[in-house]
């Protein structure tokens, strides 16, 4: 995670009202693409993402009084998206269960391809969907361990879940996604 | 990371690692808009907390005229049920601050959207 700037200027920035808009537009700008990134991994197409991420900073905008700066900033604003992604993936799964009878595999696969964000080549789209056939919660820890290289310690933070549970679902994650890979590399 | 937190990944996704997601991110621009919609939304809180005071004030009021109105009225039994039925669901509706009614409506907003959904002939 590359963010250059101070933390602590940006949170004391953020508590004064005078300074709070132009302090706010700073932790977008910076912090934004990172949230970007993640609920791109965790979600199913770009429109979901644009919601979700301003779902996200609009909860940041009204309680950001509420930061005590106990945890890293990045911590809670990781913590803050992903429950809003999992709220939003719970509700849109009840969705698609009354009205769409299409695969959820072809969807993802259709979804990505359809992506103006995703540029990458066939080995990362394959990386991609292999990571979308696993549960939610297990996607997000492995996507927030593999790509974003958080430490277990901040992940537990971010998700509420004990280290060793998180190291045990991560493992099995990269077995089953190895799996997935494996298999396509096969049928080659 | 720590020393002792790296993992051993299996062959393909080991290679895999160094290459990213494949995801680009939107340029300054998505950013700075971004910012400005989240402030914006942000701020229309105020706004609704207001009517809910005002909603909530109109409510308790009528509340109480009924109350009133049940307690002056003859002394039946179940009269006096339905009056003590009200004071105490005034009393619960006193316990509920305005930011919790808020942030349940933001938290279920998906859920009212789908049960109605759900609920709607398909035809309609």
């Amino acid at each position: 995670m590359q963010i250059a700037l101070d933390e602590k200027q940006l949170v004391a920035g953020l508590s004064d009202a005078r300074s709070r808009e132009g302090a706010f537009r700073t932790l977008v700008n910076e912090y934004g693409p990172l949230l970007h990134r993640h609920l791109l991994r965790m979600l199913s197409s770009p429109a979901d993402v644009d919601d979700v991420l301003q779902n996200t900073f609009v909860k940041v905008f009204r309680s950001i009084d509420g930061f005590r700066g106990d945890a890293k900033l990045s911590t809670w604003l990781y913590r803050v998206a992903t429950n809003e992604a999992l709220n939003w993936l719970r509700s849109k799964k009840r969705r698609e269960k009354s009205f769409t009878n299409e695969e959820p595999q072809r969807l993802a696969e259709s979804a990505l391809r359809a992506d103006p964000y995703f540029d990458g080549d066939e080995a990362q789209a394959q990386l991609i969907l292999a990571m979308k056939t696993l549960p939610e919660k297990q996607r997000m820890v492995f996507s927030l361990r593999y790509f974003d290289d958080l430490p277990y310690r901040e992940i537990s933070e971010i998700t509420d879940t004990s280290e060793g549970a998180l190291k045990a679902s991560y493992h099995l994650a990269a077995k089953k996604i190895e799996e997935i890979l494996k298999a396509y590399v096969q049928q080659r | 990371m720590s020393n002792n937190d790296k993992d051993q990944l299996p062959d393909l996704l080991a290679s895999l690692k160094s290459r990213g997601d494949g995801y680009r991110t939107p340029g300054p621009e998505y950013f700075a808009e971004l910012a400005e919609r989240s402030m914006a939304a942000g701020k229309q809180r105020a706004v609704r907390t207001s009517l809910w005071r005002w909603s909530a004030a109109v409510a308790a009021g009528l509340l109480l005229v009924l109350g009133l109105w049940f307690a002056g009225g003859p002394a039946t039994e179940e009269g006096s049920l339905l009056a003590n039925e009200m004071t105490e669901s005034e009393l619960l509706l006193a316990d509920i601050s305005e930011e919790d009614i808020d942030a349940y409506i933001s938290e279920q907003l998906y859920d009212f959207e789908t049960e109605l959904l759900e609920s709607a002939p398909l035809n309609e």
